[in-house]
């Protein structure tokens, strides 16, 4: 059954525990495998704890729009956001050849988003940021 | 998520579950960075009933582990589910931890894992 749903979220970490819950829900509903749910989650929580960490100078609540698709095999997620302009493809990727102990803590968040995605597609419209992520899947 | 520490002879035991996250991973970061300050030989993260983990509970993870190596202490990480394990591939890091299936085989062969390295 496809169905796209669309999700507004406010710029507050704890709405990641919802965002999991809906999001699980929906590739249970989709017939997706425990495997592209997993992933999906983790894509989600990575871009959307960006958003919520360090999109925002000011104190205001916003609203984080978060869309869902599955069509014809292709799973593709939008986020949305009125966050300080932030490109991830834009991100250096952390160099995963140097030893470890000379490798940065953190930085693994965008990698492993594009790792996980086939394809990004970032725009900044009418102060908006906007990330299309799209990824091949087969069914459960 | 829940983390407790429990000791089997001289190994610390660092039973981890529930999803490690940016909510949670403060916790274990706790739990891990304290044991191998406060001197254990032998540092093992039980992974077997964690269903979830981001890049900040990674992150936590090669924290443990750089200072596993600044304190020559052993350090490794046991019975990690496939998706916990797909994440560590992601992230290019499956090589540089010592991962034991279970926790009989993790206390059998912590004693050879080089601290400042791999098996």
């Amino acid at each position: 059954m496809n169905e796209r749903i669309s999700l507004v979220l406010k710029n507050n970490l704890a709405e990641l525990e919802r965002l999991a819950a809906e999001v699980t829900a929906w590739c249970s509903r989709q017939a997706l495998s425990e495997e592209v749910d997993y992933q999906l989650n983790l894509v989600l929580d990575e871009v959307v704890s960006n958003v919520i960490r360090h999109g925002y100078r000011d104190k205001r609540q916003h609203e984080i729009r978060v869309d869902l698709d599955f069509q014809d095999g292709e799973l593709t997620i939008q986020v949305e956001d009125d966050g300080v302009h932030f490109s991830p493809l834009q991100v250096t990727p952390p160099d995963i050849t140097k030893p470890i102990n000379e490798r940065p803590v953190g930085g693994l968040g965008i990698y492993m988003v594009r790792q996980i995605m086939d394809s990004l597609d970032y725009r900044r419209e009418t102060g908006r940021n906007s990330l299309i992520m799209k990824k091949r899947v087969g069914a459960a | 998520m829940k983390v407790q520490v429990r000791n089997v002879e001289d190994v610390a035991i660092i039973d981890c579950s529930g999803d490690v996250d940016l909510y949670s991973s403060p916790r274990l970061r706790e739990a891990l960075l304290g044991q191998i300050r406060g001197g254990a030989k032998s540092v093992l993260v039980n992974m077997g009933e964690v269903g979830y983990i981001d890049s900040s509970g990674i992150a936590t993870l090669v924290e443990g582990l750089q200072l596993s190596r600044t304190t020559k202490t052993r350090f490794g990480l046991y019975s990690l589910r496939s998706n916990a394990r797909s994440v560590l591939e992601l992230a290019r890091l499956h090589k540089v931890f010592n991962l034991f299936e279970t926790e009989q085989e993790a206390l059998e062969k912590i004693g050879s894992v080089q601290p400042f390295g791999g098996l």
